[in-house]
């Protein structure tokens, strides 16, 4: 049996875009653009979960960390340790979505409600 | 040294009393008396001018302390001149803006609460972005600017055009920043830390492939230039300007794209590349590995000024017209990027600094139009200078000094920009960028020509007035003064831009030079 290793994960990942890229291009109703929009962040989550399993954390934090070492500090707790950073990462992104989603979602039923219709080809009002 | 939550805390004043006036704001608006007319804009404002305070005070505090930067929370944020420069342009941009709407009855109408409690949120995240050093945090920042952005862009519920701007900026902004992140993430797998000078350090040493940094770069691209209206993603920002309320739309033309550039600036100026003697970033800089990556920005930003100008001609609406401007300068503001040399840094701050106020005055001036009854089209605008002269000079003014003419400070921030490039070599992208002002010329002067020779329009053999009140009278004075003063007396100007850039020139090396 194959090992699965990083390749496996950053495959899924890029199938994951590659299906919100043709996802946003070719669907003309906005609650699926949306989704391909997630199916994009998703993407992006995969990869962190991903890379924080199996990088190597750095060994160094940069230089500045000379002028304030963070030795012994609750940041030390965390980045002590980089490859929980992807994990952390992945969480912010997960609510970033939410939020962006809640948003988008409230906008088109904005449009929904003034228009009628979320085609975005109807959305014509401004050209130019 | 060390410092503890109490001293991080201590250099977030500015966020923090942002903080604390949105939750003012909202309490007011929820809780406050029936009959409160303005008391929200004029908390909101009174807010955004203690932060800007605030912001200056930090710079005092690192002035005294003479400390080059200082990090916070686990290197995640940083204040340094370079943030406090663009915290103080989005504060003030944002109190401008506050101000305009104030006196925008139909923002008044749609509900004061919700757009200044908004309008707090975007200063907010613009003030994080001017600090973030660390990819989290970049992403938390420039989410805390978009996300209310998309509802300030709608928010005319009824209206249809309204509603389709925030359609379509919330569609390209998700997929933008959907992009940017998968960038980001490929980043920290290549670097193994999520912080800038961490994956900068990977890529000097090695750890991290360049040209794999640099491809990943170019996805995280995609991200910056939606933000700045860079082409190849430009296309949303003439019909969000346009279907946006004006107010929104001068915040999203200089306070949004402003903080673009400060992620912009800070993070590839982080991860690629480094000042060649690392106590003068004002000096050259050296790209790490590969500097391809700047010839790249060369042809985004020619381009963009190309199609921002080219696409600018046959505009009607004055606001679309801006629009247009506005993706030109963007493209005038990335030439200073590609230099690789302190002075192009100084040239791009020293640019949008002016670049705010002129813009800023201009779609002022179509607010105060509309605001007295007319409209935002060209023929709206026929015979403007005759029935409100001051507009009608301030907007002569403020459109002169986007195209680059002298005695303004739009002449002097594009020498300077243009020089930067001459000095390093890159003689022919002045050329195009030059030829691109003589250009954009015509289209601005189209505007002034229906303001003044394209005769006035009348009711019965009665010339129509415009009355535009005091209020809008004070405020385009104040983005007068700046288009004018810094046309003629910049030294000021540039001094400070040259702090933010970290330079720290003997006083009597300083007086030599001028």
């Amino acid at each position: 049996m194959p090992v699965v290793g990083l390749e496996w994960f950053l495959v899924i990942a890029a199938f994951l875009f590659a299906t919100g890229v043709f996802t946003i291009l070719t669907r003309k109703n906005a609650v699926s653009i949306l989704m391909g929009v997630e199916l994009i962040l998703n993407a992006a989550n995969v990869n962190l979960v991903a890379f924080s399993r199996f990088v190597k954390p750095a060994a160094t934090l940069g230089p500045q960390s000379v002028e304030f070492p963070l030795q012994g500090s609750a940041a030390h707790a965390v980045y002590g340790q980089p490859w929980i950073a992807g994990n952390v990462f992945a969480a912010f992104v997960i609510v970033l979505a939410a939020a962006e989603a809640a948003v988008a979602l409230g906008l088109i039923l904005g449009i929904y409600r003034t228009a009628g219709d979320v085609d975005v080809d109807e959305a014509t009002a401004l050209k130019g | 040294m060390q410092l503890g939550v109490v001293e991080n805390l201590s250099y977030l004043t500015p966020e923090i009393l942002l903080t604390v006036t949105l939750g003012a704001v909202i309490a007011l608006d929820i809780g406050g008396p029936k009959d409160r007319k303005g008391h929200v804009a004029r908390l909101a404002a009174t807010g955004i001018a203690a932060s800007i305070l605030m912001v200056l005070l930090t710079a005092f505090e690192i002035e005294s302390h003479q400390r080059a930067r200082v990090f916070l929370f686990a290197d995640s944020f940083v204040v340094d001149p370079f943030s406090l420069f663009f915290k103080l342009l989005a504060g003030t941009c944002a109190f401008l803006v506050a101000m305009f709407a104030a006196k925008t009855r139909r923002i008044e109408a749609h509900g004061e609460g919700e757009f200044f409690s908004l309008l707090l949120v975007t200063t907010l995240g613009l003030y994080l972005m001017a600090g973030v050093a660390d990819l989290v945090g970049l992403v938390v920042a420039i989410e805390t600017l978009s996300i209310p952005s998309y509802v300030l862009a709608g928010f005319y519920k009824r209206d249809r055009g309204s509603s389709e701007a925030s359609l379509k900026y919330v569609l390209f902004g998700a997929t933008a920043s959907g992009t940017m992140i998968l960038g980001l993430s490929f980043l920290y797998g290549l670097a193994g830390t999520t912080s800038f000078t961490g994956i900068s350090s990977a890529v000097a040493d090695g750890r991290a492939d360049v040209l794999s940094v640099t491809l990943m770069l170019g996805l995280v691209l995609v991200g910056f230039g939606f933000k700045i209206s860079a082409a190849p993603f430009h296309m949303w920002t003439p019909d969000v300007y346009e279907g946006a309320p004006t107010a929104v739309t001068a915040f999203l033309s200089t306070a949004s794209k402003a903080g673009g550039f400060a992620v912009l600036l800070r993070f590839f100026y982080t991860v690629l590349a480094r000042p060649e003697a690392a106590a003068n970033p004002a000096g050259p800089w050296i790209p790490l590995g590969d500097p391809g990556w700047t010839s790249l920005v060369a042809v985004v930003s020619v381009i963009t000024m190309t199609i921002g100008n080219l696409a600018a001609y046959r505009q009607t609406n004055v606001k679309r017209l801006l629009a247009y401007s506005s993706i030109a300068h963007a493209g005038y503001i990335l030439l200073g990027f590609v230099v690789l040399h302190g002075s192009g840094i100084v040239a791009m701050l020293f640019y949008l600094a002016v670049y705010v106020f002129m813009n800023l005055g201009a779609f002022l001036c179509v607010i105060a139009v509309s605001e007295a009854g007319g409209g935002e089209e060209l023929s709206d605008f026929r015979g403007l200078g005759w029935r409100a002269p001051f507009v009608g000079v301030c907007m002569a003014a403020f459109l002169f000094s986007l195209t680059g003419l002298p005695p303004l400070a739009g002449f002097v921030g594009k020498v300077y920009l243009f020089a930067a490039l001459v000095d390093q070599g890159w003689v022919w992208l002045a050329v195009i960028a030059a030829l691109n002002s003589a250009v954009s010329l015509y289209y601005y002067v189209k505007v002034v020509k229906a303001m003044y020779l394209e005769g006035i329009p009348r009711h019965g053999g009665e010339a129509v007035p415009l009355r535009v009140g005091g209020h809008f009278a004070l405020l385009l004075f104040v983005c007068l003064l700046p288009t004018l003063l810094f046309g003629v007396y910049w030294q000021p100007l540039q001094r400070l831009a040259e702090w933010s850039v970290g330079a720290r020139v003997p006083a009597e090396t300083r007086a030599a030079s001028r």
